[in-house]
């Protein structure tokens, strides 16, 4: 971590290097691994200027088709009764920025740029739009982001990024332990005078690894090796328990 | 103290699966029934996603009703020839069952026919076991009370295709075993239930059946329909969590021995009356939670990721 730090700062201070980039961005993991024993995961994500401004750093996830339900009532009993599925829905998004954004971007946003979740939101599309009311659509695209913040996976709050003599800066990003796997992307922008000077991405793998990964895909891929090893387990265990009690 | 489940995707405590594998054996030993109608339901209150509690429930069914075959295999009390007829139903029922799962499970219908199912069940089951034991108080306390006749027939000696069941000496029309076995199929694949707290009332009272040869055949149709849907749900609905699966049979294999040394010790029906008094409890926990308004309309459903 501090080596790549000193690269960094050796990046910097090399004067023909730094006119060619605004910004250096590197992250202290490119990888979040989800074994068994996930409970979140802290992604640090850390850089240098080339002149003083605000950063603002978003973290996406794989944009996906993604179904949200409702439940209606039904003769008494809540039953899932709408279904709206949209496109392009990221699994996660969170953005952290070294001051609060309404400080830093104008109101309207930055043209062509997708920095607040409801910015980012703007380009989901719902599957079949002709088939439901506007309002109703807009009540399904609501639900959509109560449902995924109640996961964490959507957090209202703007993270904090710190800057270090407006030059330096970090940001610790808080996973939450249910976290979809896919390839994140992490996207640190320059402001200045309310506008995106520099924008640099980096990749961020997010997958299941480990003996539960291996079951996971197994359940999947092999599913006719992986029922007869659930149907094997449970005759052995139960034939040999039979046996033993017998004894006893 | 915490297990990954990997099918489930969530982490829970391993010595409350035990634990719970550990009751439903107990349920085994004794009362002679599989005591997945109470495991289900306790899997769904503890977070466990109602499809992998119904499909890993079946795989469990698999381990408790192995060593009981065996048992009553070697004691001979096993028709084999009712036991292939119930199964031609059995096999059928819970194959199409599962399909059925599947659909409901795509449609974004299965949780709540796995609640409503168990509402049902549990509500019949708490309820006859209830009336059961007051009847058993009431007839040791008078014992000149009338007693219920044994069985009657009627329709299964009028139906077609009759056959002979040498063991249970019955001659009786196939269709009915076959139907039996068909009902309690789609029920093992839909609840993940043996079915055997149905399946022997309705062989010695529908079939007529001696009681001997319908506990022994009754464990033959639920091994075979058990493995059945546990092959079925983990290739057609990925469903079956073999971490669970195998602390709830670690459990139930403990528990097991514990049930019948009890069974022998404590007076039946005053037991059976409390278990009744749980499972209405269970039952009505269950429905509440169906009434009642849930804590977020909106949830998240599929995601299909884009190629």
């Amino acid at each position: 971590m501090i080596a790549r730090v000193a690269a960094v700062l050796t990046l910097l201070l090399a004067p023909s290097m730094v006119s060619a980039q605004a910004m250096l961005v590197d992250l202290s993991k490119p990888r979040v691994a989800i074994t068994s024993a996930f409970k979140g995961a802290d992604i640090l994500v850390f850089g240098a200027l080339d002149a003083p401004g605000d950063v603002v750093i978003t973290v996406s996830g794989t944009p996906v088709r993604q179904t949200v339900l409702r439940k209606e009532r039904i003769l008494g009993l809540w039953v899932t009764g709408g279904r709206q599925t949209f496109d392009e829905v990221p699994t996660y998004y969170a953005v952290a920025a070294t001051r609060p954004l309404s400080q830093i971007l104008p109101a309207e946003g930055v043209a062509g740029v997708a920095i607040t979740l409801s910015e980012r939101l703007a380009s989901i599309r719902p599957v079949d739009p002709g088939r439901r009311r506007p309002d109703d659509m807009e009540r399904f695209r609501d639900g959509l982001v109560d449902a995924k913040r109640r996961e964490l996976l959507y957090p209202a709050e703007v993270g904090p990024v710190n800057l270090v003599a407006g030059r330096l800066f970090r940001a610790e990003l808080q996973f939450p332990s249910r976290l979809p796997v896919g390839d994140y992307q992490i996207t640190a922008y320059v402001v200045r005078d309310g506008q995106t000077v520099s924008a640099v991405s980096r990749p961020l793998i997010v997958s299941k690894e480990g003996f539960s990964a291996e079951l996971f895909d197994a359940a999947r891929d092999q599913s006719i090796g992986y029922g007869v090893l659930a149907i094997s387990m449970a005759l052995l265990i139960g034939w040999g328990a039979g046996w033993v009690g017998r004894r006893l | 103290m915490e297990v990954y489940l990997p099918i489930a995707e969530l982490s829970l405590d391993w010595p409350l699966l035990l634990g719970l594998g550990a009751i439903a054996g107990l349920m085994a030993g004794m009362f002679g029934v599989g005591g997945g109608f109470l495991l289900t339901p306790l899997l769904i209150f503890v977070g466990v996603p109602p499809t992998v509690a119904v499909a890993t429930q079946a795989n469990q069914v698999i381990a408790t009703s192995i060593s009981g075959l065996l048992a009553q295999w070697q004691r001979g009390n096993v028709d084999t020839r009712m036991g292939m007829t119930m199964l031609l139903g059995g096999l059928v029922g819970s194959t199409s069952g599962v399909f059925l799962f599947g659909v409901l499970k795509r449609i974004g219908q299965i949780d709540l026919t796995i609640a409503l199912g168990y509402v049902i069940l549990l509500s019949v089951i708490g309820a006859l076991m209830l009336v059961e034991s007051v009847r058993t108080w009431r007839r040791r306390r008078d014992p000149q009370a009338p007693r219920r006749r044994l069985h009657q027939h009627y329709l299964v000696h009028r139906l077609p295709f009759k056959m002979r069941f040498y063991r249970s000496r019955l001659y009786i029309s196939a269709l009915v075993p076959i139907g039996i076995g068909f009902a309690i199929g789609v029920l093992s694949a839909l609840l993940g239930i043996g079915g055997g707290f149905i399946l022997l009332p309705a062989m010695i009272y529908l079939l007529g059946m001696p009681t001997l040869v319908a506990i022994g055949t009754s464990s033959f149709q639920i091994l075979f329909v058990a493995i059945n849907v546990t092959f079925l749900q983990a290739v057609e609905n990925h469903t079956v969590d073999i971490v669970l699966a195998l602390l709830l049979i670690l459990g139930g294999a403990i528990g097991t021995p514990f049930g019948s040394g009890l069974a022998a010790k404590l007076p039946g029906f005053q037991l059976r009356g409390l278990l009744s008094l749980v499972i209405l409890a269970m039952a009505i926990k269950l429905m509440i939670e169906l009434f009642a308004r849930p804590d977020a309309i909106y949830s998240l459903g599929a995601i299909v990721r884009m190629p």
